[in-house]
């Protein structure tokens, strides 16, 4: 299925594509006629939120569409491959398409916990490929794929051949996905949110390993991601995918200096900066309207803010400002205090069922929170962060230490009264998708609580309690009969906040709120929170593993590491002076997506890539 | 590992002596008095006495349960005398005084009607119940995976309709009705055609020939046997084929290039497999257990035949013999089963 070459320049073509899914609701058009190229060498990021069509894109690369419901309705994919020539892939045949796959094209995923078979060895897996593909023996491949583990840089890598890939870290996993896709040597590799699903320090490794690699080999990638940091570290040039449709693409540079599309200016102003303290984030909506039809109009007249560094400027808050809140927050009492708080789980017991080992989720930790204050608590996965938070509502009961919570131990809270403790502190969960029961309107939802700890004298006075709640996280009245599935992540969170509202409590915690949530609609919920907490003087304690979003959040930060407190400090002092390497290496690791980065890392890049005219 | 099995033995041996228990007090609860039952109808009231003497049913009921457990126990205390050296054929341990510390293997008496030993028995029968057992699994597990196969890979369409009503129809049809249908459907009406009979032994004693093996008879009892795990089998496979088929480890496997036989049956299939796997223990072990209705239908001597007759007969040391040996047999395999799903699947560590 030769084609005729249109530039040697290019290694894929994509043409006006259009990938469609048929659902019982009607044609959902994910990908609505898209075209870009990626030349040889070079990196070409796709960024976009959930549902802008970018995984889809490169799925339908590689073919891997589920048919049905979905399917390539039309476009070409011409590739110009090194040993069969230009082909369009949309028309090759299931037999010539998987010569491609794996061998010229390949890709990693974006769960590496579950893209890797755990029934076979790590080794097996990489070798499969490799001995679909080469025609070596077994002996060979198996050297082959130990020198690959070299190259992706994992510890022992003959060890790692013959591990199952439950006995390996995320990370690990991720490495070893990373071979089997570099096994052939493609020429293209789509990576789809590589790093997503990773610890911030594990991502800047995996980053690093793909710049060096595709340096070193030549290879031209599709890097898809939802984060515009991650894409500054890796990417020559960007796509922006809005609802199936490509709003703007350029290189990094013009991208982020100079953004032309009013989602692309969104976007880069609603993430939360690491290096200055902003008071309200600038969201999508700010810049961009949208109609009915999903048509995109730049807000023209009177915007709030006309640029991305206009609604910076308008926004930061100034150090004094930032002292002087501090000194007030410390004159407030302490309203919870944790002392030697130890949580332990058992991880082995004995013939007799007595515990031998544990492991010590949480371990030692004291700290204080004043009224009034936002205490941020950051950590890598399995840190004990979520732990910590639980523990301090007793959702899961600590092994010693103590908590006390307006002078009262947590723990002297029992029966009847620990109820009214659960009143007083409330906690927002991660996921907005599981924490509503999808049989029971959201209306319900927010005054069940209110019924339990008879909150107001009847359901009449209730029902205009939960509409005032519902007004108050901008949903509307009307919203009151309709069940969980009708609303969007961040609607669904914002319930979640209101159903948390309801008690009127004093405390909240918020363990990873935000999350599963898109970056602009997390921008929302984030001020939606400090919106309330203005105005209820509410105290949090906001848990979460991204730093730039606890920094805008918390007056304080505790970075916990191992289940102890590596470090308790100011928001500002955590980022500019960080006292231990934990959270120095924390700090670094975080995609910056500032100009200054961008500026330094395609200076690097430079030496390894002939330069692009673009 | 080792700590895992002898933890799982130690739980097995309480569930064994729970089902010692029950049995014991339910079999007293039954109609019927053995000793007139070895008897016959006109026997006299100091021979009655007598057999009720020799055979302890003169004793109290927990009197009774306590001298049953002795005879089981590998460890027990007996006077010293040559009866009891052949009845229990023991080896002493050590002298205590009269009486003498002995090690045996368990005593599960003898038959009140035939006066045979019931280990005898047991293993006289359990070879009828191995054999259909074993036929019946084997039959649905074959079929019974390739079914859920065909109804996973072509979800949705005419086949798999089909395979999921006809699994529907095996699951919910009792063994007893269709142990009746089958043998008068392929053994009666069509027996010329299928040259099959009603009932019949693996064993057959021709007056003529002696003893033969008849390895058509277990057709269609087992066939009978195995419709229910087939049926089950059949579902379990499809769903978790199709759950395992949309995993994301199967996508890695198409973005490989590799072909889609060899997706199914090396990649989606040994991770498909473990829930199956349980399923097919279980049944296994029910199956071991005894068929009571299908071997009694079929006239297939084995061990729930053997159960029923002695039931009937109020033969007490041969219904209880059958079934702890049949406890034994489910724990056992359950065991197996544990060790068996470590070796599939690598997550699991059999450490609790």
């Amino acid at each position: 299925m030769s084609v005729k070459s249109s530039d040697k320049g290019y290694i894929l073509e994509v043409n006006n594509l259009k990938t469609y899914f048929h659902t019982e609701s009607g044609q959902v058009k994910a990908v609505d006629d898209v075209s870009f190229n990626l030349r040889k060498g070079e990196t070409v990021g796709i960024v976009g939120e959930s549902g802008s069509g970018k995984s889809v894109t490169s799925l339908s690369l590689m073919r891997l569409i589920k048919n049905p419901p979905g399917k390539i309705v039309g476009g070409e994919i011409i590739f110009h491959s090194p040993t069969h020539g230009a082909i369009d892939l949309t028309k090759l045949s299931d037999k010539e398409m998987r010569k491609i796959r794996g061998n010229e094209i390949s890709m990693v995923f974006q769960e590496p916990m579950s893209s890797l078979n755990p029934v076979f060895t790590c080794g097996d897996q990489v070798m499969e490929t490799i001995l679909l593909h080469q025609k070596v023996n077994k002996q060979q491949a198996k050297q082959i794929t130990i020198d690959l583990f070299n190259q992706v840089r994992l510890p022992r890598p003959e060890a790692i051949f013959n591990s199952y890939p439950h006995q390996i870290s995320g990370g690990q996993k991720q490495r070893v996905m990373i071979a089997m896709a570099l096994s052939c040597n493609p020429s293209v590799l789509i990576a789809d949110e590589p790093t997503t699903a990773l610890d911030v320090t594990v991502q800047a490794t995996i980053l690093e390993l793909l710049r060096d690699l595709r340096d070193q080999h030549g290879t031209s990638i599709v890097f898809i991601t939802h984060d515009l940091g991650v894409i500054a570290e890796i990417a020559d040039r960007v796509i922006v995918m809005y609802r199936g449709k490509i709003v703007e693409q350029g290189t990094v540079w013009d991208i982020f200096s100079d953004p032309k599309h009013p989602y692309t200016k969104g976007l880069l102003a609603c993430r939360p900066r690491l290096d200055m303290k902003m008071r309200v984030l600038p969201v999508v909506s700010d810049f961009m309207h949208t109609d009915a039809l999903g048509n995109m109009t730049e807000k023209a007249q009177s915007p709030t803010y006309s640029s991305v560094g206009e609604a910076i400027l308008l926004n930061f808050i100034d150090e004094d400002e930032i002292k002087e809140r501090q000194e007030k927050l410390l004159l407030q009492p302490p309203v919870l205090q944790v002392k030697n708080l130890k949580v332990s789980f058992p991880i082995s017991k004995n013939f007799f069922g007595k515990v031998k080992d544990y492991v010590h989720a949480v371990d030692d930790v004291s700290f204080d929170v004043f009224l009034g204050e936002t205490v941020g608590l950051v950590g890598e996965s399995g840190c004990g962060k979520t732990t910590l938070g639980r523990s301090i509502l007793r959702l899961i009961e600590p092994t010693s230490g103590d908590v006390y919570f307006e002078n009262r131990k947590i723990s002297d809270y029992t029966g009847e009264s620990i109820r009214q403790l659960r009143k007083e502190l409330q906690i927002i969960f991660q996921d907005p998708y599981s924490s509503l029961n999808p049989r029971i309107t959201i209306g319900e939802a927010i005054m069940e609580p209110m019924r339990i700890h008879k909150v107001l004298s009847n359901d009449k006075a209730r029902k205009e309690r939960v509409i005032e709640l519902l007004e108050t996280v901008s949903l509307r009245a009307d919203h009151f009969s309709r069940y969980p599935h009708e609303f969007s992540g961040g609607q669904r969170q914002r319930i979640c906040i209101a159903r948390t509202l309801a008690l009127n409590p004093k405390f909240i915690i918020c363990d990873e709120s935000v999350s599963a949530l898109d970056v602009s609609v997390q921008a929302q919920v984030l001020n939606l929170l400090n919106d309330l907490k203005e105005k209820f003087n509410f105290t949090y304690i906001f848990i979460s593993h991204d730093l730039s979003v606890v920094k805008f959040m918390a007056d304080r930060i505790i970075v916990m590491n191992k289940g102890k407190i590596e470090e308790i400090g100011y928001a500002e002092d955590i980022y500019t002076n960080p006292k231990t390497a934990y959270t120095q290496a924390l700090v670094n690791a975080i995609p910056k997506g500032d100009l200054d980065e961008i500026r330094k890392i395609q200076m690097k890049r430079r030496k390894f890539r002939i330069p692009v005219a673009s | 590992m080792l700590k895992f099995i002898l933890k799982r033995m130690a739980y097995g041996s309480l569930v064994i002596l729970g089902v010692l228990i029950v049995v014991f007090f339910l079999f007293q609860a039954l109609p019927g008095d053995p000793v007139a039952m070895m008897a016959g109808q006109r026997t006299d009231v100091s021979t009655r006495e007598a057999i009720a003497k020799d055979f302890g049913l003169d004793k109290s009921l927990p009197v009774q349960l306590v001298l049953y457990m002795k005879d089981l126990s590998p460890i027990a205390i007996y006077e010293d005398t040559p009866e009891n050296q052949a009845k229990y054929d023991y080896s002493v341990l050590t002298n205590l005084g009269d009486n003498v510390l002995v090690a045996k293997t368990p005593y599960l008496r003898r038959s009140f009607q035939t006066n045979k030993r019931v280990d005898e028995i047991i293993i006289e029968n359990l070879e009828g119940t191995l054999w259909l057992a074993f036929v019946a699994m084997l039959f649905a597990t074959g079929v019974g995976i390739l079914f859920g196969l065909i109804a996973a890979l072509k979800q949705n369409t005419f086949w798999d309709h089909a395979l999921v009503s006809l699994s529907v129809i095996g699951i919910s049809a009792p063994s007893f009705v269709a142990a009746i249908i089958i043998s008068i459907v392929f053994g009666y009406y069509l027996a010329d055609y299928t040259g099959l009979n009603m009932t019949g032994q693996l064993w057959v004693t021709d007056p003529i020939y002696g003893r033969e093996l008849h390895l058509e008879n277990i057709i269609l009892p087992a066939f009978t046997l195995g419709i229910r795990p087939l049926a089950i089998i059949t579902q379990l496979t499809r769903s978790s084929m199709l759950d395992v088929l949309s995993q994301d480890y199967i996508r890695t496997a198409h973005a490989k290039g590799l072909n889609f036989y060899v997706i199914v049956v090396k990649h989606a299939l040994k991770n498909a497999l473990n829930p199956v796997i349980t399923a097919v223990s279980g049944w296994l072990a029910s199956l071991m257990a005894g068929a009571f209705f299908v071997e009694v239908i079929f006239n297939w001597k084995g061990l729930g035949w053997v159960t029923i007759k002695s039931v009937e007969t109020k033969d007490f040391p041969v219904v209880m013999g059958a079934t702890l040996f049949v406890a034994l047999i489910f724990v056992v395999v359950n065991i197996i089963v544990d060790i068996l799903y470590a070796a599939t699947d690598p997550r699991i560590r059999l450490s609790d």
